[in-house]
Parts: C-alpha cells; structure tokens; sequence
C-alpha cells in the first residue's frame, strides 16, 4: 500500500533531476522555522499504522479468523490483547487485517477521486469560459445528491465489493477535488508569471506541469488527507448498514456493527475497532492541518504601533519602542503633536512607521512588545485600563486607513457605520445620530449624502468609501486624527480631493493630524512639520519646508533626489538613486544604520550610536556630520545617442483598436421578458478606438488612472487578448494571423514586464530557472552556454550571479522586478510592454528600476510601451506620452509640450494633481464619481 | 433579489428532474425485477412475462419513466412490493418521525456550534479554544453509529437512563416522546458540532483580523459590539452554507442512527427497501431524501443573500 505522502508527491511530478529537497519545494515563502506539532504527531500516528498495516500478517498474534472456542468473550487480556468476539476470534489481530482493508479503501478512493477531479479542475480553470461553465454545472448536479443516496444508489445495483465500494465513494469525492483545483487554478491564471508565460507562447503541457502543478499541488495534499478521512469513516458507515465488506472478511466499520449485539457483554468487540478507527482518522486529520499550517502560511499581520500628547501637547511620544520577538519595528521615537498642528512621518515601506499609529490605537497585538510612553491629554494611554483606552479611542482620537475597500465592513449600512461611535461616546438616540451622519457626509463634499448614508459599501466608490471613512473618524469631532496612508489606494485625481478635504476640515475643526505617508509630495501639501524614518528609526524631524527644501540627513537627500520631477528628461538623464536597501533588523547600536548605502559616509560613522543633534525646537537629523555634507551626488550624465528612429517606420501599429468584455454572461445574462426568454450579455468597453504607432528604439509612455484601459491596450498588443475591432501590426505583419514558427517569432520579439512583484515570477522556480526557460523555448543558446548566458542576463539587470539559485521569495521587490526585465530581456526582444513596472516600489527602488531601463533602452535600441499612472515616472523616460482616459486617447505629444501646454481638461486635471509644488491648484475638470 | 430567487427556483426544479431520471435510472439497472420479486418461487418464465407486461415493465423505458413521473406528480408512489401496501402513506409517517430528529438536530447543532466557534475565536489559542478543538477532533474522528453505540452503552445499558431503541408517539406522554429521542437526536449532533464549530470559528477568527474590526475598534466600540454587530454578522455567511451542506450529512447520519437506534423513520425505511430489492419504495425514499436536500440547500441559498447585501442590493449609489 502506498503511503498517501508519496502518492500526492507522485502527483507532484518532482523532476528526478531536481536537486532541491522534496519538503523544500513544497514549502513555499515565508516557510515557518520548525514544523508544527500538528504535522509532528499526526505523521507520526499515520507512519505507525500504514507500518502496522503492511506487516499485520507478520504482527498479528493469531490468524484472523482463528477461533478459539473456550475462549469466546474474553475481555483485553495480555493474551488476548483486545479481547476476542463471540467465536472466540482475537480482536487485536482482526483490527490489524481490518485496517488493511479500511486504509486501502480510504487511499483508493482518493486515488480516484483526484484522478477524477484534478484534470476536470485543472480544465476548467485554465479554458475557463464555456468548459468551465459546462464542467461546474455538472458537478453542482452531482453534489445536489446527499453523499449516501449516490453511494447506496451504486452499492444496490451490485453486490459490493471494497472495489466498488472505494470507486461509489472516488466519484462522490471527486467533485470537491475538481473545485478546489478549479479555484487554486483560477487564482493561478491571474498570477502575472502565467500571463508572461502566455506572452512567451508556452505550450499547455508546459504550463501545467511546470507553472501550474508545482503550485496546485500542495493545496490537493490537503484535500486529499479530508478526503481520505470521509472515505474511511463512510467506508464504516457502508459496512456498518451491510453495503460494505462482505463476512467473513472484516473491516472495522463491519467489527463494530458485528458487535452491536454483545455490546452489554462484551463492549470491547465494538469498541476497540471504534478506538482504532478514532486513531487513525486524528491522525491524517492532524496531518492534514500540519500540512495546510506548513504550506499555507498567512502572512503574518503587520503591526502597528505609536503617539502621545505644548500648549501642553495633544500628544507626546516619548523612547517609544515596539519589539516584535527580537526584532524592533520602531526604536526610541520620541515626538509631539500641538493641537491643531499636522505632522508626517513618511518612510519607505518596512520603515515602521505604520507600528508607530498602531501602538497609539491599540492594534499591535499581544506579539509585540511597547516600552516608552504614549502620553495623550497628559495621560499615558499604554497605562489604561483596556475598556478606559477603548473610550478614549474613536471619541478623542480618530483614525483613518489606507485601504476603504475593506475598513467598512460589508454587511452594515455606510450612515449605521458611522453613527455608532456617536452612539455610542456620546450617548446620543440613534435616530438622532443617523441625522448626524447624513450631516457629516455633506460636509465630507458628498452630494446625495440621505443616499449613501443608506448605501452599503459596495455601492460605493474607492473616493466616497474614503469620505465616509473620514465623516465617521470625525464623528464625535476628536481633537487628533490619525491617518496612515490614507490616500495610497486611491487615483491621484482623488487622492487630490481627498487631500483638499482634509486640509479643509482641518482648518474648520482645528483638528491635529498625524499624517503616515511613504509620499513626500503628499505630506508636503498637508502637514507642518515631519519626520523621516529609516530602519526603525527617525533620522529626521523638522519643518516640513527645513526638511523638504534643505534636507540634513544623507537618506532624506537621496529620498528627495530620487524623485523624479514633473519634467521632461533628455534620453541621457538618470535619477539619482540610493544604493542597496533597507537593512530589515538593523542594529543601531553598531552605528549609523544608513552608513552602508550612504555616499558620505567615513569609518566614524560605523563607531557607535548616532543621536539626534541640531535646534531641538526646529530641525534634528541624525547625523553627525548634517552640517558638512552637501547634495545628493548627480549620476553622471553620459547622453548616450541611439539611432534616431524615425516615424512612419513603425514597429508597432495600432489602428482603431476597440475592446470590450461581458460582465454578465452565462446563466447569469439571461433575462425573463414578455416574449420568453432571452440571452442578453452586458459589455463594457475598455478601450475605445485607440490608434498608436510605436517606432523601433522608441518609448511611448502611457499614462491613465485605473480602469481607464492602458493595460488591455497593452496586452492587445502583445495578443495577450484578441481585439474586439481595428488592427494591431507588429513589423508589419499581424500577429492575429500568425501561427507556428511566425507566432514563436512574434512571441520572441514582444515581451511583457508587470507591475505586481509579487505574482510575476513562479513562486515554485528559481531565478536560473525562470531566465532559463525563454533559453530552452527558442533554443537562444546551447545546454552548455546557458549558464553564462542566464548570468550574463543577471548582470544586464545588475545582480550577482549567485543569484541564480535564489528562489522569488529570498528576493526583495526591486530584486523580483530585476529578474522579471532578465527574464524578459532572455529572448532578446525589440519591443517591450513595462506595466506599471515601479508602481509597487518605493520611491528610491523606483529611480534604480526607471534607471535600469533607460539604460537597457539605449544599449539594446529597445522600444518600451510604458505604462504607469506616475506622470512624472512616465516623462523620465518617454520620447512621446499618450493620455489615456475612459478608454480613449485623450492628448498625445512629447513630454515637453505635454507637460508645458496640456490641451485635453483631463491632462491639466492630471498634471493639477500630481504637481508636487502647486498645493492647492484648482482642477477645473472633475471625474463624475466621485 | 426576485430574479436572484426565480433563478434559484428554477435550478431545483431542474435539478429534481435530473434526480428522479438518476434513480429511475438506476433502479431499473438492478438485478432482480420486480416481477420477479412478486412472484418468488413461483416464478416461471411464463408467468414472469405475463406479470411484467401487466405493470408495464415491458414498454420502452421512456414511456415507463413518463407513467411512473406523472404518477409521482398526482402523489401515487405505487404500491411497495415487500408490504404489499401503497408507499405513500408509509413513506410520510416515516418522513415525520425523521424531520423531528433533523429538525431538533439542525437546531442544536446551529446554536451550540456557532457559540462554540466564536468562543474559540475569541479566546483564540487559549485553553476554551483548545477545548474546542479537542472536542471536534474527537467528534469527527468516528462515524457517527459509533458514538450511537457508546451512548447506548453508557445511558442503556449501563445506566438505564434512556429508551436505546423505537419511537414513542406523542399520545404517550410528552415526557416519553421526548425521552426516545435524546439519545439519536445526541449522537447526531456530535460530529456535525464539530463541522460546524470548527468552520465557525475559522471564518470568526478571519472576520475578527480585518480591517473593518481594526478601525472599529479604533472608533472605541466595545469589544461586545465589535464581536456581535461586526464581526459574527459576517461570520455567519459561510456558516450559513455550511449548515446547508450538513443538512446533506445528516440525512446519511439519519441512515445509520435510525439503523442502530431501530428508530422508525425514512432511513430506516430506505435500508429496508435495498435489502429487499423493493423497487418502487426505493426510489420514492431516495427521491424525498434528495428532493428535501435540495430544497435545504435552496433556503441556504436565500438565506444567504438576505444576509449577503451584496446580493440583496446590487448596483452602485453615484
């Protein structure tokens, strides 16, 4: 008998070539230190009986059917370790053969069932559409049948044998198989690295057994174990009613049901089986949540941590601390807040900055550990009594999220969610309160407020969730709001309504801010002050004009330098950029934690802790030599001139292309009218009659805010999605047409970089791997010479050659977005789509990413559709710029004439709203919905 | 919200007309016909093929599958071939008899179950939260008839506590009627409790990591309001359908808890009639049992997007 663990890594197809460890792979990132207990024990109990299964003929003291007449009924006895039953037969040694046959079942039909169920799911998710629609209706109609009905409805027919048996209970089990396939598959098909594996042409067989299947797998392991659990324990239920194994042979669901009739005499019968059976099902129970522990990790929930309370201050934070096990998120911050002021703290992602408003709030959970003080009003709020601290919070501190699509909760009305603080602190009636709330939504700028105070959040849009999010932070009129992020989820032309509001309401209401933002520009519009924090710690605090206009700290220059301006940029500039990344647990103690990435730094500044020096009432920096440094160093310059390229010669030629999708299709799409029945799909337009031409060696920047269509442009050109009308010319031919060698061709030549670092490299390949594969696909290279080439690939993208056997998540964002160019650079393409490729990166990753393709740009001739709703990210490095709006172009012209005379309103309200310097810039154009 | 419902209505209708094809299917893939089952030794081939073209079961399988559908539509479900009494009749006392332990079932593994998981959600990895877990470990680690036969063990034979088998009417007595059925309605509702805690308390524990908790909590709501108004409310969704699946459980469950509680209901019935091969008790059974699994799932389906608003009121607010 196999052993179900072998059985699903059978299924896993590990290569035999494959040198990393078995449990290697099947650990994905973030792999826990030390295998849960669960995994321990429950291994353990079902290693032992598959062992006590195989060798029960070796093991079992009597033959199972061997009676001893004398001995009929007698109880556990060292003799007779479980008793015997009423033929005198040994009960131990029945259980032993017994569980033969149970355990073979349970295995069977699972075999069975994934042999049913993993192709159908896999089928249905990756053709989606018709297949999948036809495919699930069907297993709906199967699993509408209560399980027993389908098994005894099989069993009647014939006489059962444990074959038939496993193969009733194989096809019951295969429909939850098949949809846990389909949906891990489906989550899958929307991973970037399947769409770059589709944009390399890869064929189906590939896919799935390499992209797909490694991924799949791990989640069927789990299934698998449930599965083999409800096969055993409906095996004994099938027994137990007489439609199982057949006497003299006995499984134990049979030895229970023999038993029934001496349960007064001889309970043992009955219920040892019981016992045996309760063994094993814990056991492959245990194993399968040690399993799903192991290969499921959730990322472990960010914390958050710290403010307190001159007038006397509002709040004062004092050597706030915030320790995670070891590791200090925030280390000594110390800082005030006078009312009605405004201060940022602005930080790259990982920075810590977000523990600092959790320990304030209170959401840090017990994990971490707060040493300082948090005074707030004069009283230190990490003293409180839990429900005194709770009070304070919502009635005296309001507080505002980065994310409105999940802070409201989705099952309440938007006008009940922020009445209840009103309600609640301030004891007011709730029909009184609910008035309250329609009243502060209208001051939040919402028109029909009655409206959306009667709306549920999903009626509503990203903007309006943030105003009403804001309205109920406001509710009980607090003097201090707390708002981490509260804009970074939204486009910049609301993130600038959103900004105005806020501005607003703090003049009107003299409410203090603390404002958390990774955007400088964005604190800089709100705030008076702010505070730098690198690794942990604030390395700066002033004014925001001290910090923003004459920075002190090496790391707040090179953060400002690295920004790229609202500018056109000549084909020769670079950004300014840092070097190298944010240590993740640094130790202040052996010095500057900036040294290593710092241009100015000296052996001094390694020697010991750096404290925070300068006019304590004005602008601090820590750094020990603020006063003699000067700007941030300049890349050099060197204007690398390609060959011009010249329009009309166009290497990609789009011609009014339009694109629609359905929203309603399927069952969902057919409507009931007066003439009968009728099939009416809904479609939306994502692009509308968009012509564009790009020329070899030219970059065209595309900037729109999301939905507005860039992407499906982007992806019609490289087919990634066929167009609903116009054409789309690749070197003058259309890919549409292509097929075979010509497509492999096409696919060679046009490749695609993604926005989301987290989904565009197989979290199951190593990096060699992923850059090997275009290698292998258009046999670019030798088996010999691909592994230079593979690392003279990592060093085009400036990383090390070691890199090559790190796997994705060993990688930080910018690493990941490095390999994803190589691997794309692999099949040495003439065209590029890149998009979004720096949005998901902090400011100072960003500047080496843009860096890294003006370089490859100029060294390789290659033309780049470059897609970003960063402006400013877009004129670094376009030739042309097309605006895209409600899937239209809306203007089109170089940077320069762009960002000097805008023609089209959307781009003045575009250009209004990510001008780092013009605040408070009336936009005379506004989208309707918001 | 109607169309949703209409939608709704008409996949259980089609999906009852592909069951009664399923298990008329099936049925007449059986060995024994029921001529010749009638007939028992008597059984000639004459007399087999004299009998079998007086009930028909010599016309073409359509024409059967119309004569025995329709007739099933008027409420004729034939006349059983064992007890040589019409099926109706026997079928709904049965049927009675069973949707008493299911209902009482269902009731008490809603309640106790969705308390249990939020209670191990709340006090997430301490000791009420391990306690529950060992209780569901220990609750699905057995089929259901096992802990049948210890309850008997303990409450019947040992103690003498309670009734181990039949059904009492109501004309006994209350306090009879209600003693029958303590110990079925128990064993049923001890793996479920598992299911259902278990899930319970998963979806709790995600609900309560949220965001929407998170800010919540930061407006200063107590932590009861937080639990109750916010975070159950969402909760309850999955549970919802995962009750409806238990429902399809718990008529496998009531198969075997009838068997060894000799209670007098529907599985029991159904058991009877696959071992005596009575063809027209047999499907009536297994086609009550899945119509009722149907419709259980149906008013899950509802219930759900009463609680779900995203169904319930759809479109966006400008």
């Amino acid at each position: 008998m196999a052993a179900p663990l072998s059985d699903a890594a059978a299924t896993g197809r590990v290569e035999p070539h494959d040198r990393t460890p078995l449990l290697r792979r099947l650990l994905p990132s973030g792999l826990p230190r030390g295998l849960p207990k669960a995994l321990l024990i429950g291994g353990t109990i079902v290693a032992v009986l598959l062992l006590a299964a195989a060798l029960a003929q070796v093991i079992a003291p009597y033959p199972f059917d061997q009676m001893h007449i004398r001995d009929r009924f007698a109880p556990p006895s060292l003799r007779y370790l479980a008793g015997t039953d009423e033929y005198g037969r040994d009960v131990f040694s029945r259980l032993l053969i017994g569980s033969q046959l149970s355990l073979l079942l349970g295995v069977v039909a699972t075999l069975i069932s994934m042999g049913i169920g993993v192709p159908l799911g896999l089928l249905a998710g990756y053709r989606r559409g018709l297949t999948d629609e036809v495919t699930m209706r069907v297993l709906d109609l199967l699993m509408a049948f209560p399980p027993i009905m389908l098994v005894l409805l099989i069993l009647a027919v014939t006489p059962p044998t444990l074959m038939k048996t496993a193969f009733a209970i194989g096809i019951l089990s295969a429909p939850p198989i098949a949809r846990v396939t389909r949906s891990v598959t489906l989550d899958l098909m929307s991973g970037e690295f399947m769409e770059a594996a589709r944009a390399r042409g890869e064929r189906l067989h590939y896919v799935l057994r390499r992209e797909l299947l490694p991924n799949v797998w791990p989640v069927l392991m789990v299934e698998a174990s449930l599965r083999i659990v409800f096969a055993v324990l409906l095996g004994a239920v099938l027994s137990f009613l007489g439609f199982g194994v057949q006497p003299p042979a006995a499984d134990w669901g049979l030895m229970i049901s023999n038993g029934r009739a001496f349960v007064d005499k001889a309970p043992w019968i009955s219920l040892a089986p019981g016992i045996a059976m309760g063994i094993t099902v814990i056991g492959i129970s245990l194993l399968g949540d040690g399993l799903r522990e192991v290969l499921d990790p959730r990322p472990r929930q960010p914390a958050m941590n710290d403010v307190v309370a001159r007038e006397p201050p509002l709040l004062e934070v004092r050597g706030l601390t915030v320790r995670y096990g070891g590791a200090a998120a925030v280390r000594d911050v110390s800082f005030h807040l006078q009312p009605g002021e405004a201060l940022g703290i602005v930080g790259e992602s990982g920075s810590g900055k977000s523990s600092i408003a959790g320990a304030i709030l209170d959401f840090l959970g017990p994990s971490a550990a707060i040493e300082g003080a948090i005074l707030f009003e004069g009283r230190d709020v990490t003293r409180l009594p839990r429900g005194e601290r709770r009070g304070v919070l919502g009635r005296r501190i309001g507080s505002v999220f980065q994310d409105p699509f999940t802070a409201l909760n989705p099952a309440l009305r938007v006008g009940r969610q922020i009445a209840e603080p009103i309600v609640r602190h301030l004891g007011v009636k709730p029909v009184d309160a609910a008035r309250r709330a329609v009243a502060l939504l209208q001051e939040m700028g919402i028109r029909r407020a009655d409206e959306v105070a009667r709306a549920f959040p999903h009626q509503l849009s990203g903007g309006m969730k943030q105003r009403a999010l804001i309205a109920a932070a406001l509710a009980c009129e607090p003097p201090l709001l707390i708002l981490d992020e509260p804009t970074t989820a939204l486009d910049v032309t609301v993130e600038a309504q959103i900004l105005r509001l806020l501005a607003r309401l703090r003049a009107q209401k003299r409410v203090s801010l603390l404002f958390i933002s990774h955007n400088l520009g964005v604190v800089q519009r709100l705030c008076d002050r702010v505070a730098v924090m690198y690794a942990s710690q604030f390395v700066e605090l002033g004014s925001v004009h001290g910090v923003l206009e004459r920075p002190a700290h090496p790391y707040s220059k090179g953060l400002l330098a690295s920004r790229p301006p609202l500018a056109a940029a000549s084909r020769g500039s670079r950004l300014p950029a840092i070097q190298g990344q944010m240590p993740s647990a640094a130790q202040p103690d052996a010095g500057c934690v900036f040294a290593p990435r710092c241009p100015f730094a000296e052996p001094r500044c390694e020697a010991g802790p750096v404290a925070m020096a300068g006019d304590a009432a004005q602008h601090t920096a820590r750094c020990w030599k603020a006063d003699t440094i000067g700007d941030w160093p300049r890349q050099a310059v060197e204007p690398v001139f390609q060959e011009a390229f010249r329009a009309g010669d166009a290497l990609v030629n789009v011609t009014h292309v339009h694109k629609s999708f359905a929203t309603r299709r399927g069952l969902a799409a057919l409507r009931l009218s007066r003439t009968g029945l009728r099939y009416v799909p809904t479609q939306v337009a994502a692009v509308d009659d968009v012509s564009v031409t790009i020329s070899p060696g030219e970059v065209l920047g595309l900037v729109g805010e999301s939905g507005c269509g860039k992407s499906t442009l982007g992806r019609v050109a490289l087919r990634l999605l066929n167009q609903s009308a116009g054409s789309v010319e690749f070197d003058g031919a259309d890919p549409g047409t292509l097929s075979g060698a010509d497509l492999a061709g096409f696919r060679k030549q046009a490749q695609i970089v993604f926005q989301n670092v987290g989904s565009s490299l197989n979290p199951r390949l190593s990096v060699g791997e992923a850059i090997e594969r275009p290698l292998v696909l258009f046999g670019l290279a030798k088996p010999g010479e691909r592994r230079a080439r593979v690392e003279d690939l990592l060093d085009m993208v400036r990383l090390p050659a070691s890199y090559r056997q790190r796997y994705p998540h060993q990688l930080s964002g910018g690493e990941r977005q490095r390999v994803a160019i190589a691997r794309a650079l692999a099949t040495e393409p003439r065209f590029i789509v890149c998009d979004e490729p720096v949005s998901a990166l902090d400011v100072s990753v960003q500047a080496t990413i843009v860096n890294l393709l003006a370089d490859l740009r100029d060294r390789l001739g290659l033309a780049y559709l470059f897609i970003s709703h960063d402006l400013a990210v877009v004129a670094q490095l376009s030739d042309r710029i097309a605006v895209m709006f409600q899937g239209r172009i809306c203007e089109i012209g170089t940077p320069a004439e762009l960002l000097a005379a805008p023609k089209h309103p959307y781009t003045r309200t575009l250009l209004a709203a990510v001008a780092h310097d013009t605040a408070d810039q009336r936009a005379d154009f506004e989208p309707a919905n918001v | 919200m109607t169309g949703y419902t209409l939608r709704r209505l008409g996949t259980v209708v089609l999906l009852l007309v592909a069951m009664s094809l399923l298990v008329f299917l099936a049925t007449h893939a059986l060995p024994s016909s029921p001529a010749a089952l009638i007939l028992g030794q008597y059984s000639t081939p004459e007399t087999l093929k004299a009998l079998e073209h007086r009930l028909g079961l010599d016309l073409p399988l359509p024409v059967q599958y119309w004569r025995w559908a329709s007739a099933l539509l008027q409420g004729d479900m034939g006349q059983s071939l064992v007890m040589e009494r019409p099926v109706a009749p026997m079928l709904w006392d049965a049927f009675a008899r069973s949707a008493v332990l299911a209902v009482a079932s269902m009731a008490v593994v809603a309640v106790v179950g969705v308390t249990m998981g939020v209670v191990a959600a709340v006090w997430r990895g301490r000791w009420p939260d391990h306690a529950v877990s060992f209780f569901a470990y220990l609750g699905i680690s057995v089929p259901e008839f096992y802990w049948g036969l210890v309850l008997i063990l303990v409450f019947g034979s040992t103690f003498h506590l309670l009734p181990t088998s039949g059904a009492a009417d109501l004309a006994d007595g209350i306090g009879t009627y209600v003693s029958f059925l303590v110990l079925p309605v128990v064993t049923l509702t001890l793996t479920l409790l598992a299911h259902v805690s278990r899930l319970t308390r998963s979806s709790m524990a995600e609900e309560l990591d949220s965001m929407y908790v998170k800010v919540a909590r930061a407006r200063g709501l107590p932590e009861r309001v937080v639990i109750v108004r916010h975070a159950l409310r969402n909760a309850l969704v999955p549970t919802i359908t995962v009750l409806a699946q238990d429902f399809g459980f718990l008529i496998g469950g009531i198969v075997a808890i009838e068997t060894i509680f000799a209670y007098p209901g529907l599985g029991r019935l159904l058991i009877f009639s696959l071992q005596r091969q009575d063809l027209p008790l047999m499907q009536a059974a297994i086609l009550v049992l899945t119509a009722v699994y149907c419709l259980a799932n149906l008013a899950a389906d509802l219930l759900y997007g009463v609680v779900n608003p995203r169904i319930r009121y759809g479109g966006a607010v400008e």
